[in-house]
Parts: structure tokens; C-alpha cells; sequence
């Protein structure tokens, strides 16, 4: 009962936050925070991104352990040593065929519920991480404080990667199951229209 | 109905420069990082003799401090700190059998590096120590704070998915790390 009280005291406070007007975000934030936010919204606001980012958490929670902290660990390593070979200018050739690619592979993974090696989808995930990590890097040299969008953009991430698994949890129930199932069935047909975009 | 937070006047002479040197860690996303990665290993990993490390920090952080006035124009102190992050990171996401010695010296070299680039800018020499103890009670609290706080974390919801939420973390700290080190490679920043 204490909860319901609390949630219901916090929904009553909740209009108040309309008349906030320091949230208002009208102009560009520039500095530590313009970066940080460019470098957070920057994954969020690429769909391909994000679908194969709730894709590796969703099939990790599918895995179970050790995979289901394995992969989201393993992915932003890798992600990192493509946004290395971005920030350098080293060229990777078809990243969005690569992005694209992610989203299809680790759908279907998770659609035919595949429990490959362990080691078998930490090289898979990995692999396709560079090519994210390299979409993003390219970017990095541009951002308002380039620091804090590589912070912004990692987190963003990781975040993805967190309610990927928690949705993936539900696999634990036969209808969970079948929900996560059919989620990375429709990743994976959202991956072949990117990359109908990308060729 | 939410204004703006009233920013009193400092009723001390000389505190202002205190906070400046307090906060100085805060200010920098490349030293919170470190911060966060050295409290978290201690945090995580040391279990007995935490005398030890935080006078580690606290000699470190003063002699970092005293040499940075000398140092700090060619001391590599930025790239070292994005190298030890990085390493920090991979070590919170890899259980290893650290000695204990290794732990007392990690902890030293962060308050170090830490301090070598938290010098303020030249002014009256009572102005400046005032800033510089700042920078020490604050590298030194920051650290013993953040590592009290994981440590207390951990044993507080010691569960599978509070080790899990460790390991992801580390790795976001490596991922940061190597991009930043990228970034400086790449003389970007």
C-alpha cells in the first residue's frame, strides 16, 4: 500500500514539470554538456543503432549466464575499437552494410532462438560492434567536446543494452518467450529494410 | 515556481579558492572517470588494509601537487591518466588476484596524476596554497568517498546482478578510456 501511496503522490507531482522552464532545451547546449547530450542522443536517434543494441542485450538475456553480462560487456569494448579507427580516419568499408547487418544476424539469432558457443557470440557480437563504434567515432572529432560525447554515447549504449536484457528476461515465461521471440523476428525484418537504405 | 538556486556571497576570505581546488576533479569528464574507476576497484577488490591505500592517495596527491609547479609543462599527466582508466577498467571487469601492493600503487598514481593537473593559475602565494590544499582534500575525499560508497554498495545488495552491473560498468569505463585515448592520440583534443 506504501508504494501505491508514494506512486500516486509522485503522479500528482508530475504536471508540476510543465512548468519547469529551465528544462525548456530550445537552443543547442555547446561544452561538457552539449557533448555529452549530442553523444547520448546519437545512438538513440539512429534506429539501426538501436535496434541491434536492445538485439545483444535481448540475446545475452536469451543465453543466460555468463552471456547475458558477457555480450553487453564484450560489445562496447569493441564498439570502442571502432570508434578508435573512426577517430583516426582509418576508413572501414560498408558501415551501414555492417550496421544494417547486426540488426538482421542478431534478430534472427534470437528468432530461432540459436545457443551457439560462447565464444562463437562474443565474436559475433563483437564483430559487428566495430562497425557501430566506427559509425560513431567519425563522428567524435566534430562534437562540441568530443570527451563527453564519447561518455554520452557509451552510456546511451549501455543503456540500450540493459533494456534489451530486461526485456529478454521475460524469455523466462512461455509467453515471454514467444514475445521475445517475435521481437527479434521484427528486428531482423527492420535490418533488411536498413539495409535496402544502405546499399 | 522553480527559480534559480540563490548563490550566497562567501562569508570567509580565501574559501572560494578552497572549493575552486575541491571541485577541480569534478570539472574534468577524464578525472571523474578516473575517479570513478579507482573507487569502484577499491571498492570492489580491497577488502582489508584501506589505511593504506588512502595514505597512498593522500602522499601521492601532495607530492603530485608540489612537483606539478615544476612538471606539469611536459609531464604527459592527461595521457597517463586516460591509460590508467583504461587499464582500471579491464581490471574491474577481470577478477584477478591483484597483490595488495598493486592496489596501494594504483591508488597512489591516480591522486598523482590526478594532482599534476589540478595546479591553478598563478596569483597571490596564499591564494594559490589555499587552492592547492583544496585540490588535495578533494582528490583524497573523493576517492575515499567513491570507494566507501562502492564498497558499501556492494556488500549492501550483494547479488548476482549487482556483479553483473559491476562488469558492464567496467567495461563502459575501458570503452570511455579508449576512445578518449583515441581522441588524444588523434590530437583532437
Amino acid at each position: 500500500m506504501a508504494i501505491r501511496h508514494s506512486h500516486r503522490a509522485a503522479l500528482a507531482f508530475l504536471p508540476l514539470l510543465i512548468v519547469l522552464p529551465s528544462l525548456a532545451f530550445a537552443h543547442t547546449e555547446e561544452g561538457v554538456v552539449g557533448g555529452f547530450i549530442s553523444g547520448f542522443l546519437h545512438p538513440i536517434y539512429g534506429p539501426d543503432h538501436v535496434v541491434a543494441m536492445v538485439a545483444v542485450g535481448m540475446w545475452g538475456a536469451f543465453l543466460r549466464n555468463p552471456a547475458i553480462w558477457l555480450l553487453p560487456v564484450v560489445f562496447p569494448l569493441v564498439m570502442a575499437f571502432g570508434g578508435a579507427l573512426g577517430v583516426i580516419g582509418m576508413p572501414l568499408p560498408l558501415v551501414e552494410v555492417g550496421i544494417a547487418a547486426s540488426a538482421i544476424v542478431l534478430g534472427l539469432m534470437v528468432l530461432l532462438a540459436v545457443r551457439p558457443p560462447l565464444w562463437v557470440a562474443a565474436v559475433l557480437v563483437g564483430a559487428f560492434g566495430i562497425f557501430h563504434g566506427h559509425a560513431h567515432g567519425t563522428e567524435l572529432p566534430d562534437a562540441s567536446n568530443p570527451l563527453s560525447y564519447a561518455i554520452g554515447f557509451v552510456l546511451a549504449t549501455g543503456l540500450m543494452h540493459i533494456a534489451g536484457i530486461a526485456f529478454g528476461m521475460l524469455a523466462g515465461s512461455p509467453r515471454g518467450r514467444i514475445a521475445v521471440r517475435t521481437a527479434g523476428g521484427l528486428i531482423s525484418a527492420s535490418g533488411i529494410y536498413f539495409l535496402t537504405g544502405a546499399i | 515556481m522553480s527559480p534559480m538556486l540563490a548563490h550566497a556571497h562567501s562569508p570567509y576570505p580565501g574559501v572560494r579558492g578552497f572549493y575552486v581546488g575541491a571541485m577541480h576533479p569534478l570539472t574534468t569528464p577524464s578525472h571523474v572517470l578516473l575517479i570513478i574507476a579507482i573507487s569502484i576497484l577499491l571498492g570492489i577488490r580491497v577488502t582489508e588494509g584501506r589505511m593504506r591505500y588512502l595514505a597512498a592517495i593522500f602522499s601521492m596527491t601532495a607530492v603530485g601537487l608540489i612537483l606539478a609547479f615544476v612538471l606539469a609543462s611536459f609531464f604527459p599527466a592527461a595521457l597517463l591518466i586516460l591509460l590508467l582508466t583504461t587499464v582500471l577498467g579491464v581490471l574491474i571487469i577481470i577478477p584477478t588476484a591483484l597483490p595488495g601492493w598493486a592496489f596501494t600503487a594504483f591508488a597512489g598514481a591516480s591522486g598523482f596524476l590526478l594532482a599534476m593537473e589540478s595546479i591553478p593559475d598563478p596569483g597571490a602565494f596564499l591564494d594559490v596554497l589555499i587552492t592547492v590544499f583544496g585540490s588535495l582534500v578533494g582528490i583524497h575525499y573523493l576517492i575515499m568517498y567513491g570507494s566507501k560508497g562502492a564498497s558499501y554498495t556492494l556488500e549492501r545488495w550483494d547479488s548476482q546482478v549487482m556483479q553483473i552491473g559491476i562488469k558492464v560498468v567496467g567495461s563502459w569505463i575501458t570503452a570511455i578510456g579508449l576512445l578518449m585515448l583515441a581522441l588524444t592520440l588523434a590530437n583532437v583534443i
